[in-house]
């Protein structure tokens, strides 16, 4: 079968034949007997596809779904729920959160000898073995 | 009068809004309502089989999940079967994955076997063939020949243009015959 009469036939299979095409289709047929055995061949096929749907799902497909759904809810909406309690409340402090953090760094900077990242978020200078030395926060003046 | 009124069919779009207003029973009505569709097309897509039932709950239960987001552009039954394709597309692929034996070959055995057989009956054969054919064009042959959507919804479900679509409807048309054209020829 010629590559151009294939394209018209599957067209005309699916429907999307115009009135031009639609006659140079059935002039080939009319013409050639074997363009003919293809096409009905391929119908065919086409009418045992459509047939061997399979419509159904296993019995009681609903109520498995359905106890699916319930015990899933339970759990996801427990994740949804605290994940949105969580960004509500940290919704709620967020601008005060802000306006403080900046009021302590501009202060910092301020009144800082030197700008560094230490001085902006007034961590002070101390090393590891200052900060466990007992006497560094035992001692009594 | 007032009857029929009452006993009309509620739309998609109200039951779905029961459901965000909590209401089960109108999600059970929404799965009796396409879960037959679904089968039609998992079933194309996996045969008929375990994996095609647990798609088949997934595609509803995504769907209840992703609810609030539904706007309602599509038809609820095209939305449901891009889900339903886009699982069963990502089921085959897992499949392959597992695969430890040839399904091809375990598959040409029963054929020739059942061909033989005069009680064998179509839609399992046809739907045995169409687990041979690669899921893309099995895809598109479902969609336009199985669950008979038109090519622009088959393109649309599948998000392909439409030229592709009819190409590879084309083609696995071919390729179906190919594997279906020993067991027509049986039967005349």
């Amino acid at each position: 079968m010629n590559k151009k009469l294939e394209k018209l036939l599957y067209k005309e299979l699916d429907g999307t034949l115009n009135s031009v095409e639609q006659l140079k289709l059935d002039k080939a047929l009319k013409s050639d007997a074997a363009f003919q055995a293809e096409r009905k061949e391929l119908l065919n096929l086409r009418e045992m596809v459509a047939s061997c749907k399979e419509p159904e799902f296993k019995p009681f497909f609903e109520t498995r779904l359905m106890q699916k759904l319930n015990n899933s809810a339970s759990e996801f909406g427990f994740q949804e729920l605290f994940i949105e309690t969580l960004a509500s409340q940290f919704r709620k402090i967020l601008v005060p959160a802000m306006v403080i953090i900046l009021v302590i760094v501009s202060y910092n900077l301020g009144t800082a000898d030197v700008i560094s990242f230490d001085s902006v978020f007034g961590i002070p200078d101390i090393n590891y073995v200052d900060a466990v030395n007992p006497v560094n926060y035992l001692a009594v003046e | 009068m007032g009857l029929a009124t009452a006993k009309m069919e509620r739309s998609d779009r109200e039951l779905i809004q029961l459901v965000l207003n909590g209401n089960q029973t109108a999600f059970t009505e929404i799965v009796n309502r396409y879960k037959d569709k679904i089968a039609g097309s998992v079933h194309g897509m996996l045969g008929v089989c375990q994996e095609a039932d647990d798609v088949g709950q997934e595609v509803f239960v995504r769907f209840y999940r992703s609810l609030k987001n539904f706007r309602g552009d599509a038809n609820l039954g095209t939305y449901l079967t891009r889900i339903a394709i886009n699982l069963s597309l990502n089921e085959i692929k897992k499949r392959k994955r597992r695969t430890i034996f040839s399904y091809e070959e375990w598959f040409q055995t029963k054929l020739s076997v059942k061909s033989e057989n005069e009680n064998f009956e179509n839609s399992e054969i046809v739907n045995k063939a169409l687990q041979k054919i690669d899921a893309k064009y099995r895809a598109v042959i479902v969609l336009r020949l199985v669950e008979n959507y038109s090519t622009e919804e088959t393109a649309n479900i599948l998000k392909l243009p439409v030229g592709t679509v009819l190409s590879r409807l084309a083609r696995g048309q071919k390729k179906l015959k190919q594997i279906l054209t020993p067991y027509m020829e049986g039967k005349k």
